[in-house]
């Protein structure tokens, strides 16, 4: 009995010390300082990828400034121009940026364009069943899984054994899951993976990233796609390869190949305002922005599994701020 | 006349009273379903008007040479070889700045301005220079004498060709952060090409045969690919990267007189001298390009000179000598039509609300159009179409997409479809469970086992059908798929089992059938069914091994080309049965117990069995109470948005395989209505859907009512 408690903590301690490095938050992001007389109601509606880190935002934030109350509400991220639009939310959480279709709505209201800060770094990754023994995807392959028009030139491929699986994978059909047509997930899988092709009319249409991570996480021969923060112990992110960089390596969806730039579906998580170049953006809106920035908000970030803005891009969306 | 008495007076009262109360509350509900009606038709209505233009004043000025259009329509970048780069406010047309800088006048040649105002000219020394026109607004100020055009000039590069053909600018990838070019000119020996980004011009000649008598050449947007078109009629695709290389050919039957690209660069725009309009796609395949011709358009009169594509919408500029028009790609629609005299250049401002055309003698006629929704049709809505990226024609729903260059795809078929689909299964289902129920429930069961059962089938209509779907979606669909093998076999051994135990029960002492029978038969069937249930379990493994070769889903893939999904038709079956049965049950079981008892007496006195009593006097006489059963039921089945939105993947298909799912026009609203911006054709689609379900409700209902009507004075009973 006690030799097998000893064991048990060796490996509780060696595995730690293999653990994947823990993504730190840039230490020269500076600490948020609170001001005074900042309250009032915020209603955020927009993207689900970020409805997580949003809740949690809100809550630390709530931690600042008890006598403030924010709503939010994300069903995809096309909500949130026709909300900034008509003045039901004041904070614009987008998972891709606004189309000039929006734009132009939006300056055709105001007379001026959406403001928008970048505030997560995200990897949208592809997922599979955590006993998925898939070593890596090519984005071309990605496309003739998901699109009726592969544009990449793949053939079409309808089963694991076309990818070169064999065993019991080899003969079964690849089900397939992803986001409903609101979801800037949805936009932007559709811009970067299928080359901006169209979906299968057969791809499962879930309505959150969540239950497309939980779909494929009960479905042993399925794949889709989300943020990375999504990830649970039931699937795997599948590292991807561009065929036309580095040589069509397959790299992990991890923070330094975001920074580098070695992950092809690396991108930026926005919140759009409604900020009148000429005035001052309204205090609690820019406080809770500010705090989304700082240190403290970064670190939110990293606690919900997306990756932290560097310093450098901070002080870029900081100024956007003033 | 003797007075009538008081209680009388005040029974009449309120019997006038009430019925003036109850008729408004009629006319009410009437008015409220008509307003309904009106409302959807109202936001549904505008889909089906056409663009409305309106002429603006015509200015006069000196002739130009190309036009850039700002998208708010205030003011005008005019080029000309003499005098530089023009600006002007509009409608005044008083002149705003001129901008002379860049390239030494009178340039000799200047490229047709793209729709982001990039422009090529060769100066009058030769030198080549790239430009680009934009203009500085401070802090959206809407006041045009406050902003700022200028042009961004590069280059300046001696190029030593007669003239330049097709010009592209790429943005800088990677590290670089220079835009590069692909040029395409005429030289003293036929056609050169060249890519640059900085250097010199280093040209190389292009000398495929086929290439004799080019007119017109556009580049890809990626920059490895060149279309040219040739007097004799050809569009040739080349590949550049490296040497270059024919790929496909296309014969226009028409001198190319023009060639543009639509908003995404995909599909290619081709003009002819006769006026001839087409639209072009090259596809890629594993093995090399398939290039077609999927669209064509009016003709124009004149030959066409040039295009301009709008940047939000797939709708484009063309103009020949004498005609100016926009068109819209996915439809073919004409959008706007005017005649002008001797148009040189035109231009479409990037919102596709202005449009400018300057003829020879310098004048400027400029026009509004207001075209909200030119990607819908008829055509679009109910038929085929050839979308971008496609092969062939084909019905497609898939709304929206991330950039602006996507084309919405609205087809209501796979929608319509897909209710239809959804209401099959669910009917199917449904139907023989509630009718048959029903049926043994009034006219067999021992009255104790009525009161039990029916109030426990109506207590199944209290469920949330949000409960039901989400039931169905997560517990039952992971349920059917591991075990779909068994739900298939189960009726078939169960009945192998029934068939087997209920001759069985004639058999038994009478004293026994007496004492347990009753109309309490049905429950004897109960173990019949375990049975069944218990040698489906043991068997179907073994069955699926010998027939099947191991896996049912594998078989149906590899045998039958169809692919079992988690999330299908028999689900959705299941579940709206949940939904659907308590409803028919109740009201057919009502019409069969409504039957005079005095019929079902007379028939069995005669000496008709039961059976024949139930089936040939009880069904006939109570068929006016089922068929509206089975209409409500229906009706209920066809507007069920929550249950199929869980337990299907919302997958557009049109296919009636049970194994997978479909897209119904409930839940697509459902869907879709949060996020379709307002008065926007995507939000408008959805209104002319709902106005499809009501209809059909409403005509289903009617024509319920009338057969109902029909029926009972067919089987009415004295």
């Amino acid at each position: 009995m006690r030799k097998t408690l000893a064991f048990a903590l060796a490996l509780v301690a060696c595995g730690s010390a293999f653990a994947q490095g823990v993504v730190k938050v840039d230490p020269k992001l500076g600490a948020y300082k609170q001001v005074p007389g900042v309250n009032g109601t915020l209603n955020s509606i927009g993207s689900d990828s970020l409805n997580n880190l949003m809740t949690y935002w809100v809550e630390s934030f709530h931690k600042h400034y008890p006598g403030v109350k924010i709503q939010v509400e994300g069903k995809g991220s096309s909500t949130a121009p026709p909300a900034l639009i008509e003045g039901t939310a004041q904070l614009g959480p987008m998972s891709r940026e606004m189309k000039g279709e929006e734009i132009d709505k939006f300056e055709k209201k105001y007379g001026y364009k959406p403001t928008r800060i970048a505030v997560a770094i995200d990897t949208l990754a592809v997922f599979v069943h955590r006993n998925n023994p898939i070593k890596s995807l090519s984005l071309s392959e990605v496309d003739a899984i998901f699109s009726k028009t592969r544009k990449s030139g793949h053939k079409e491929i309808r089963t694991w054994g076309e990818l070169g699986m064999k065993g019991e994978f080899s003969a079964k059909p690849i089900s397939a899951y992803g986001r409903n047509s609101a979801s800037g997930t949805y936009g932007y899988f559709k811009e970067h993976a299928l080359k901006k092709g169209d979906f299968k009319d057969t791809i499962k249409e879930q309505p959150g990233s969540s239950s497309v991570v939980q779909s494929v996480g009960t479905d042993k021969f399925a794949i889709g796609y989300s943020g990375i923060g999504y990830k649970t112990s039931n699937v795997r992110a599948v590292p991807l390869a561009d065929d036309s960089r580095y040589n069509g390596q397959a790299f992990e969806p991890t923070y330094e190949n975001a920074l580098n730039g070695k992950y092809p579906m690396a991108r930026q998580l926005y919140i759009y305002v409604n900020k009148n170049p000429r005035k001052p953006l309204d205090p609690l809106t820019q406080q809770f922005l500010t705090f989304v920035l700082s240190h403290q908000g970064q670190e939110i970030v990293v606690k919900d599994g997306y990756y932290p803005m560097p310093v450098n891009m901070q002080q870029a969306e900081l100024k956007k701020l003033k | 006349m003797a007075p009538i008495p008081s209680i009388q007076a005040r029974a009449r009262r309120t019997d006038r009273l009430m019925t003036w109360i109850i008729t408004l509350g009629g006319f009410l509900i009437i008015a409220a379903v008509l307003g309904i009606l009106v409302f959807i038709g109202r936001e549904a209505l505008p889909l089906a008007r056409s663009g409305k233009s309106r002429n603006q004043a015509s200015l006069q000025m000196a002739p130009a040479v190309g036009l850039v259009a700002e998208e708010s329509g205030k003011v005008l970048g005019v080029l000309r070889a003499e005098s530089g780069v023009a600006c002007v406010a509009l409608p005044s047309g008083s002149p705003l700045a001129t901008l002379e800088d860049g390239p030494a006048r009178p340039w000799k040649q200047a490229t047709e301005p793209s729709s982001k105002g990039e422009f090529t000219v060769l100066d009058r020394d030769g030198k080549l220079f790239f430009g680009r026109l934009n203009w500085e607004k401070p802090s959206g100020d809407p006041d045009t004498t406050h902003w700022t055009p200028s042009v961004e000039w590069s280059g300046g590069l001696s190029a030593t060709v007669d003239s330049l053909l097709a010009v592209r600018a790429l943005a800088p990838s990677g590290m670089a952060t220079q835009s590069s070019y692909r040029l395409l000119a005429k030289g003293r020996e036929g056609l050169v090409w060249t890519e640059w980004s900085e250097g010199t011009l280093v040209w190389k000649a292009l000398s495929l045969p086929e290439l004799q008598d080019t007119t017109q050449a556009i580049w890809s947007a990626d920059g490895t690919h060149l279309w040219i078109g040739t007097r004799s009629g050809n569009l040739h695709y080349l590949n550049m990267e490296g040497e270059a290389s024919l790929q496909g050919s296309l014969s226009f039957g028409d001198s190319i007189t023009a060639l543009g690209f639509v908003l995404g660069q995909n599909s290619l725009l081709v003009g002819g001298e006769g006026g001839k309009l087409s639209a072009c796609q090259a596809l890629k395949k594993e093995n090399g390009f398939l290039l077609q011709w999927f669209h064509t358009f009016e003709k124009l009169n004149g030959s066409v000179m040039g295009f301009k594509a709008s940047m939000r919408d797939k709708r484009f500029l063309a103009w020949s000598t004498s005609q100016i028009v926009v068109d819209h790609l996915t439809t073919e629609k004409r959008l706007f039509s005017a005649a002008v005299q001797d148009i040189r250049h035109a231009a479409l401002s990037p919102r596709g609300e202005y449009i400018y055309a300057s003829s020879g003698s310098g004048e400027l006629r400029s026009w509004t159009l207001d075209a909200p929704h030119p990607e819908i049709s008829a055509n679009i809505l109910w038929g085929k179409v050839h979308y971008e990226g496609y092969e062939k024609p084909e019905q497609v729903w898939q709304s929206s997409g991330g950039t602006d260059d996507f084309e919405p795809k609205l087809s209501l078929m796979p929608l319509v479809f897909g209710t239809l689909k959804g209401t099959l299964f669910a009917m199917l289902f449904a139907l023989p469970l509630a009718l048959f129920g029903a049926l043994y429930t009034s006219q067999f069961a021992h009255p104790r086992l009525r009161n039990l059962i029916k109030p426990a089938v109506e207590i199944m209509a209290a469920l949330p059908s949000v409960v039901l779907g989400f039931l169905a979606g997560l517990v039952l669909a992971p349920l059917l798929e591991r075990s779909a093998i068994h739900v298939v076999l189960l009726p078939f051994f169960a009945l192998m089992a029934a068939c087997i135990v209920a001759p069985l029960w004639t058999r038994m002492p009478k004293g026994f059938r007496q004492g347990w029978g009753q109309g309490r038969e049905v429950l004897w069937l109960i173990p019949a069914i375990f049975i069944g249930f218990g040698l489906c379990v043991v068997l179907a493994p073994a069955f699926e091994r010998i027939f099947l070769g191991g896996d049912f889903r594998v078989w149906l893939l590899a045998k039958h080309s169809i692919t079992y999904d988690q999330r299908n038709a028999i689900v959705v079956g299941f579940a709206m049965g949940f939904a659907v049965i308590p409803i028919i049950f109740s009201v057919s079981e009502d019409a069969l117990s409504s039957v005079p008892k005095g019929l079902t007496s007379a028939s069995l006195a005669c000496g008709a069995s039961p059976w024949q009593t139930a089936w040939r006097v009880v069904v006939p006489t109570a068929s006016p109470g089922i068929f509206s059963a089975v209409m409500v039921g229906l009706g209920r089945a066809i507007g069920e948005t929550m249950i199929v939105l869980m337990a299907t993947g919302n997958t557009p298909l049109m296919d009636w395989s049970p194994f997978n799912g479909m897209r119904t026009l409930a839940a697509n609203i459902a869907v879709e209505a949060p996020e379709a911006p307002v008065h926007g054709t995507l939000y408008r689609v959805l209104f002319l859907t709902a106005l499809l379900l009501f209809a059909l409700t409403f005509i289903l209902n009617t024509g319920a009512e009338v057969i109902r009507q029909h029926l009972r004075k067919r089987y009415e009973t004295y």
